[in-house]
């Protein structure tokens, strides 16, 4: 028996979002990685995001750390924190919320128990590996990977370490449903066989710049060697960019993907040849299913993060603001019984924070972000290589292909790896 | 690899490179490239191009750059992914030659690579006295497993006390999870059990415990104790497998369980045995229903909607009808979802034993379900005045246009005019889902009902006509307007003036012009102006419109039947609609109305100039600043127009 550990991690389920109020040793607390416009408004709410009042409001959640590259952000996210517990629960009443530079120092911490990870993206792999080793269960904004090889060790990290994931495609949850009622109006055959999907998005990747020239003088304020993190060091630009590094869709395309795997019930796999048609990348799957990355023809649905998805008998368009359909009553007859019913929940960070005390299986857990964030990296591969290209789901490999194979990882900047 | 001249230019560009590279540079140049004085810009994004095409004879250059402090991590960028066994020795003889974070990058290429082939230059950096480097070979060697690997850590570990440990501690986590997928199960438990019982972090206490029920032929015991025991790591790492755990009788060891444990971990076990999916879970969660925590009662409502059957409907049918908020909304939901054994005819027959006040409830479930087979059993029922609300209530979601005589007669032989009027809805709602899906109406018993049928008959089935589109029931509109009886001609009126049939617009109008004020007049007036300007899917042209409001405006109308009908000038895009409100913007009965009319139309005219003129005047009229405001709107899109 190995060293004594404290008390079961288990708590009471009154904080499961199920009512009640609770100590603050049943909270779960958190620190969030990354508080910039995407973190802070997880923290914090705002009007791009679909969490009212961000996690500092919920009661079943205790925010111990916040950690940015940029002293004014961080210091600005404590500083609402802690007023929002001191006004929540009195002055001196919390555990304050600290502040940090570097995020080590906030996996080091043995009473936090999850972390969010809201970074620019080439760090959202790196930083996933690395706190479910620090034993952190994980919510990471997407893309959860930019390389196909960072899926893979970001999938391993979190089942060696018997982690709760939760990928920030919030479309499973949000929205209404509309994405899941769409899920699963296609699989169960409402528009006969699934014959083509249009995803509106295609593939993206990521590239590392050119590395030397004359750079401006660093901000005071700002960690530029920990924004780079595993990219190379380049010479300071002004850019900090969360997307500066990307190639393509890599921002947008596994909202995309992610629902396209889910209708396509290909959550465990993914497509089998990427093909480029004009300067899109498209795919086939063994089913036969073909997705074009592009939009369905005078089909305005599907843009904002959707797709439109054509059977034999019929056609589905989804994006978060309307669920639409040719014949109009696929999608007005509510879903029966007999019909395929998928995993359902109507909050995704309350699913996160479920999964987190119940430890089961969240929305959209590794094995999904690493299988949609796939589809999206290898239309970024193919775009780059400007030809078709088959692909091995279960080997996690290009057939045959060196040359693609090769586009299938990027050298990190020492000591970074995954 | 032969490739095009456009891949390799785009290429370059998309590695982001400033390469002075031509078309005709293969990889002889971009070696020349690393071998000369270039610049490191150079240098670099020839190292980005050779990542793609590079062979064995670029892998000395390469190498030549591990060392150099600006170029190291450009030359690993192209060696990393190479598969030759020359790019893994070109790598580990720069292990040699460097230090610091450039032998830590060039360690972590290594590991990447995973070549055993490394295992013995790597091993003696285990005890590298930076602790960096330290780190990285045990990560490295991870990696790679092996017996060799897995020894050097194993040694490592034993010496080491410091910062390297974790990164030692998952390594051989990584040892054995590959020694597992060799088939080498034995192994891999033994080095669970080592960390297990060795472990220093709550982590590996967490991940070597799981590697342990993972491997081990005993899971289940191992599970179940430590779901039971008070060891929080254990639980957790046990927990979480509830849902996947192969072993045979796994699901029924779990349920047994169940009523031993806290209340947390219940809600877990319940919630895994949910995700679990097997069925033969069923009977030990039925009594978890029961129990005095109301979240271990919602875990396993919800948990009956994955893995019931039929006999879960009466337990689930007393959440709907006597449960809190919660849940009721959870036991509806599962209700919605189980599709085991014959729940229909278990939802028939709670439907048939509820109270009144709770018929409603069991009538949408069966109606939302959509089995469609229920429908003979619920006509029946609601015939023999059976829970004849919540029949009604399923039929009138369920039933198509067949029953519609079935559904007439039920109307006709009611007692009350409560039950009367409720049946006439369910043959309305009927009817309405048949005409929205252009089938057959088969209304012929409906008709003669209204022909034939008593006052109280009529007076209930007239209001069906108003939402169809026939001839037959236009004429019973008309006629009804006629009747003797003033509840039947008040009927009518209703419902001609809710009707979506523009066949019915001249009848509407002819009502809306009467030369008596009174409130009929005003209703048919908002149907009019409904009908000709909000009717989805309905195109009525300007000419037709301003001939009936001409009409109507003529009649002499009150100030409310005024407002009414500006509402329709105002949606209808047409100059004559702005002469017809001009007279209005000096009646103080409707000023204010008519003035947010001219703000509303004047955009959408064609003689933008005109429309500004009028609006202007229109403004003038008040003081509102609101109201001017969005005259400022609209003036200021009338100007954008203006040529």
């Amino acid at each position: 028996m190995g060293a004594a550990l404290a008390a079961p991690m288990i708590v009471p389920a009154s904080a499961l979002g199920r009512g009640g109020a609770m100590a603050p040793s049943e909270r779960i607390t958190m620190g969030f990685i990354g508080v910039g416009t995407q973190g802070g408004g997880h923290l914090l709410g705002g009007a791009w995001t679909y969490l009212t009042g961000g996690y500092s409001t919920r009661k079943d959640v205790q925010v111990l750390a916040v950690c940015d590259v940029w002293r004014g952000r961080r210091e600005s996210a404590c500083q609402k924190v802690n007023e929002r517990y001191a006004e929540a629960y009195g002055q001196g009443n919390y555990k304050s919320c600290e502040a940090y530079t570097d995020f080590r120092q906030v996996l080091e911490r043995p009473d936090i128990d999850a972390v969010l990870i809201a970074t620019p993206a080439h760090w959202h792999a790196t930083m996933a590996v690395m706190a479910a080793e620090a034993g952190k269960d994980i919510y990471c904004e997407k893309p959860s990977a930019t390389t196909i090889r960072e899926g893979q060790a970001m999938l391993a990290a979190v089942r060696r370490y018997g982690r709760v994931y939760q990928a920030g495609t919030q479309q499973r949850c949000e929205y209404g449903g509309k994405f899941r009622q769409a899920c699963e109006f296609v699989r169960s055959g409402r528009i006969g066989k699934l014959k083509e999907i249009y995803a509106y998005r295609d593939g993206g990747g990521v590239f590392w710049p050119s590395r030397f020239g004359q750079g401006k003088p660093v901000p005071a304020d700002l960690d530029w060697d920990l924004y780079l993190g595993p990219a190379p060091m380049i010479p300071y630009d002004g850019n900090t960019s969360p997307h500066r590094f990307d190639i393509g869709e890599l921002n947008w395309g596994q909202h995309h993907y992610d629902i396209i795997q889910w209708a396509a019930d290909a959550d465990d796999t993914g497509p089998v040849e990427i093909f480029m048609e004009g300067n899109r990348s498209c795919y086939k799957y063994a089913s036969g299913v073909v997705c074009y990355g592009k939009g369905y023809p005078g089909e305005p649905i599907g843009g904002d993060g959707g797709a439109c998805f054509v059977g034999t008998d019929g056609r589905i368009a989804v994006d978060r603001d309307a669920l639409v359909s040719d014949p109009p009553d696929i999608v007005r007859e509510p879903l029966r019984p007999d019909e395929v019913h998928l995993y359902e929940a109507s909050s995704h960070s309350g699913n996160f924070l479920e999964c987190v005390r119940t430890r089961k299986q969240t929305i959209c857990d590794a094995n999904i972000a690493y299988h949609s964030s796939t589809a999206m990296l290898l239309g970024g591969v193919a775009k780059q290589l400007n030809r078709t290209l088959k692909w091995d789901p279960a080997a996690a490999n290009f057939i045959n292909d060196d040359e693609a194979n090769r586009l299938l990882s990027i050298a990190k900047r020492p000591p970074w790896s995954v | 690899m032969k490739r095009s001249l456009s891949t390799l230019l785009a290429s370059v560009l998309v590695c982001g490179a400033g390469l002075n590279a031509t078309a005709a540079d293969g990889e002889e140049q971009f070696i020349a490239v690393l071998q000369s004085a270039q610049s490191p810009h150079e240098k670099d994004a020839a190292c980005a191009r050779l990542k793609w095409i590079g062979t064995e004879a670029c892998i000395p250059a390469l190498a030549a750059l591990l060392a150099d402090e600006q170029l190291s991590h450009s030359a690993r960028y192209a060696l990393e992914s190479m598969t030759s066994p020359q790019a893994e020795d070109a790598l580990i003889e720069g292990l040699s030659k460097t230090s610091g974070m450039l032998r830590v990058g060039i360690i972590n290429s290594l590991a990447f690579r995973a070549d055993e082939k490394a295992d013995a230059p790597l091993a003696p950096l285990l005890r590298d006295s930076d602790p960096a480097t330290a780190a990285a070979v045990a990560e490295a060697l991870g990696h790679i497993g092996g017996a060799e690997a897995l020894k050097a850590l194993e040694q490592a570990r034993q010496a080491s006390a410091g910062t390297s440990l974790p990164a030692i501690d998952d390594a051989l986590l990584r040892c054995a999870y590959a020694s597992r997928e060799s088939g080498q199960r034995a192994e891999a438990q033994r080095v669970f059990q080592e960390l297990y019982d060795t472990d220093k972090s709550e982590a590996v206490h967490v991940a070597s415990f799981r590697g342990l029920l993972q491997t081990s032929d005993n899971a289940l015991p191992l599970m179940t104790a430590a779901i039971k025991g008070e060891d929080g790591g254990s639980q957790l790492a046990a927990l979480q497998l509830v849902r996947e755990v192969k072993a045979a009788g796994a699901t029924e060891a779990f349920v047994q369980l169940l009523p031993g444990l806290a209340t947390p971990v219940q809600v877990s076990v319940i919630d895994g045995l949910a995700q679990r999916g097997d069925t033969a879970a069923l009977a030990g969660l039925l009594p978890m229903t029961a129990s005095e925590a109301g979240d271990v009662r919602l875990a396993a409502i919800a948990a009956l909607g994955e893995l019931g059957d039929e006999t879960a409907v009466p337990v689930l049918g007393k959440f709907v009808v006597s449960g809190n908020a919660v849940e009721k909304k959870a036991a509806r939901a599962a209700l919605l979802k189980i599709r085991r054994g014959n729940v229909t005819e278990s939802l028939l027959k709670e439907l048939a034993q509820a109270d009144p006040s709770a018929q409603a409830e069991f009538g949408r479930l069966l109606g939302e379900r959509a089995d469609r087979a229920v429908v003979p059993q619920l006509l029946q029922m609601a015939g023999r005045n059976q829970a004849r609300s919540g029949s009604l209530q399923a039929l009138a979601m369920l039933a198509d246009g067949s029953v519609i005589p079935t559904l007439v007669e039920i109307t006709v032989a009611s007692a009350t005019d409560d039950d009367r009027g409720q049946a006439a809805e369910t043959v309305d709602a009927v009817c309405q889902r048949m005409q929205a899906k252009g089938a057959p109406l088969n209304g012929a018993a409906l008709f003669r009902a209204l022909k034939n049928g008593s006052t109280d008959v009529r007076v209930a089935l007239l209001p069906v006509c108003g939402g169809l589109v026939d001839e037959s029931a236009r004429q019973i509109l008309r006629d009804g307007l006629h009747d003797s009886d003033a509840r039947a001609r008040a009927a009518a009126l209703g419902a001609l003036c809710v009707t979506h049939d523009a066949a019915l617009l001249p009848d509407l109008v002819r009502l809306a012009s009467a030369g008596q004020e009174d409130r009929s007049r005003l209703l048919a007036i908002r149907g009019c102006v409904r009908l000709m300007t909000q009717e989805e899917g309905l195109k009525i042209d300007n000419a037709a419109r301003i001939d009936a409001f001409k009409s109507i405006l003529a009649a002499g109308l009150s100030s409310d039947e005024k407002r009414a009908l500006l509402a329709g000038l105002a949606a209808t895009p047409d100059p004559r609609s702005l002469e017809m409100i001009v007279p209005l913007l000096d009646d103080n009965a409707v000023q204010k109305e008519a003035v947010r009319a001219v703000i509303q139309l004047a955009p959408a005219l064609p003689d933008a100039p005109a429309a500004a003129a009028v609006l202007r005047q229109a403004l003038s009229k008040t003081m509102d600043s609101e109201t001017h405001q969005a005259g400022e709107r609209a003036l200021k899109a009338l100007a954008a127009k203006s040529p």
